[in-house]
């Protein structure tokens, strides 16, 4: 328990400022639709939807009509997934891998406290911290959606971006934890983690412009979570299975090998 | 000369590993040219109709679109996002490093002025980004050569290599100014990944034309390749502002760390 209320605390200022760039990502992105919107009526749909297939995935258009406002948030969603992903790989390496980077694991492992209940209560304040930046995001999108939306409805669809917004924060929490699980060095975990996060985000664009690579989107996580299918139905249930499979994995392995690892003093 | 060689050595790795994401991340995106150059024939004719908030969403430009320089203008925005995170570490980290490593101490001691150790980490980065800019054009000038037929404009090609290494100086003096202001960081990667993304969302969603003032705001807009490609020029008044925020950083970084109180172990 003080390890868990410990690692709150030693977070609290970053998590600030996370929630404050999603806010300022959130509200200059649909700032944009205000703009966008008064540009384009329905004719730019229409010519949209004329666009080739590479390009409409590209730019995520044609599935999403541009003058609603859930559709254009739809739109906005990767790079609100994309900010998510980098708060949660360097969240679930960081808070595992700094007692060695800070030189103060020695001080935390002679204390009568087992490997495993030191893992548990750092994934706990995880997953607090997550939830905390879950809530701010859709409190934001929530309010910003309502004030642009005019009486249509998006609560429903919101919802459904929110709960792959939290899935994509833990997967991305145990591919941090997982990492710094497995390396001894504080720094190449960290490392592995962003880099892991970033070619999955650079498949995703490719498997974006180039429709017959399908397979392509099993392994990118951002895929798993793609606002065209969630919004516009046919949303395929393999996907959650995958994640939890993938997240099930991930945090047995961390605890495997973070249990039985040479701590770096 | 010992530090300049020291750090050329301890950042050499590190260099070639971004050297090769550049590379791969140039080649990966050109790899998909023919396919784009195939659906943009029926493309181009409506293109003309976007509305300019989407066009400058990413940086297309209507003429160019389909020869392999002006497609290599929308993969110019991912790789500048990847040279700022490499120039942005290395900032930040070239003199905290001392610090968190707690080798301050020993190299304080050294009879070599602050100013000569600043002389030398400069010297050491800005021959390790040129050696990146160098490789990473070539390589990348010889994949465009091959695509293009007759119509590779060699000049305009350089001058879009040189903004990416200004870009990469420009990151690396804010990433500086910001480590010797900071009296400890902890670690590198979150907070260089941060300013970058901040700054690069600013740049994706906030400005919305090029008469934009928030513009000057994010190095990411200062080098807009479809102005380069269209005028075979620079935007002055944002060359300027690059090259002051550089002069500026770097001055104040050397002020400050001349009187900057060291902690010791």
């Amino acid at each position: 328990m003080n390890i868990y209320i410990r690692e709150l605390k030693a977070h609290r200022k970053s998590l600030l400022i996370w929630c404050a760039g999603m806010i300022f990502l959130v509200g200059a992105g649909m700032g944009k639709y205000s703009a966008g919107a008064a540009a384009g009526d329905n004719s730019m749909n229409e010519l949209m939807t004329q666009m080739p297939k590479s390009l409409q995935n590209l730019f995520g258009v044609g599935v999403f009509d541009l003058t609603i406002a859930l559709d254009f948030f739809g739109i906005l969603f990767l790079y609100i997934l994309f900010l998510a992903a980098i708060h949660a790989v360097m969240l679930g390496s960081g808070i595992i891998s700094k007692e060695e980077r800070d030189r103060t694991a020695e001080f935390l492992l002679v204390k009568p406290v087992s490997r495993k209940k030191i893992l548990t209560a750092k994934l706990l304040a995880s997953v607090t911290i997550l939830l905390i930046f879950f809530l701010v995001t859709y409190a934001v999108s929530y309010a910003i959606l309502s004030y642009y939306s005019k009486g249509m409805a998006f609560e429903n669809g919101l919802m459904k971006l929110m709960a792959s917004f939290g899935a994509i924060q833990l997967l991305f929490l145990s591919v941090g934890a997982f990492f710094a699980g497995i390396f001894k060095n504080p720094k190449r975990s960290v490392a592995a983690g962003t880099a892991v996060m970033m070619i999955m985000y650079l498949l995703a664009v490719i498997a974006d412009i180039v429709e017959n690579l399908n397979f392509l989107k099993y392994l990118t996580f951002f895929k798993y979570f793609d606002a065209k299918d969630i919004l516009k139905g046919s949303y395929s249930l393999v996907y959650p299975v995958i994640s939890a499979a993938a997240i099930a994995i991930l945090i047995y392995g961390a605890y495997h090998y973070y249990q039985k690892r040479d701590m770096k003093i | 000369m010992n530090v300049f060689r020291q750090e050329c050595k301890m950042n050499f790795r590190t260099t070639l590993l971004w050297i090769l994401v550049l590379c791969s991340l140039g080649a990966v995106f050109m790899a998909f040219f023919p396919i784009i150059q195939r659906d943009m024939k029926t493309f181009l004719k409506l293109l003309d109709n976007f509305p300019p908030a989407m066009k400058a969403l990413m940086g297309i430009v209507t003429e160019s679109f389909s020869t392999p320089l002006g497609y290599y203008s929308f993969a110019f925005t991912f790789v500048t996002l990847s040279g700022a995170i490499q120039a942005m570490n290395l900032g930040v980290g070239i003199v905290s490093k001392e610090t968190r490593d707690k080798t301050a101490d020993f190299l304080m001691t050294k009879p070599i002025s602050r100013t000569g150790i600043l002389h030398a980490k400069l010297a050491a980065s800005v021959v390790l980004l040129g050696i990146t800019g160098i490789v990473y054009s070539v390589f990348m000038g010889i994949i465009l050569r091959s695509y293009s037929v007759s119509d590779f404009d060699l000049k305009k090609y350089a001058l879009e290599c040189l903004a990416f290494f200004i870009l990469q100086i420009i990151f690396f003096a804010i990433g500086l100014l910001v480590s010797v202001f900071a009296r400890k960081i902890k670690a590198v990667l979150p907070v260089s990944l941060g300013i970058v993304f901040f700054l690069y969302a600013i740049s994706a969603f906030a400005v919305t034309s090029a008469s934009d003032k928030l513009r000057f705001l994010t190095p990411f807009q200062y080098f807009k390749p479809d102005y380069i490609i269209k005028n075979g020029q620079y935007e002055i008044s944002y060359l300027v502002t690059g090259l002051c925020i550089i002069i500026i950083c770097v001055l104040a970084s050397y002020i400050w760390f001349r009187r900057k109180d060291v902690h010791s172990v």
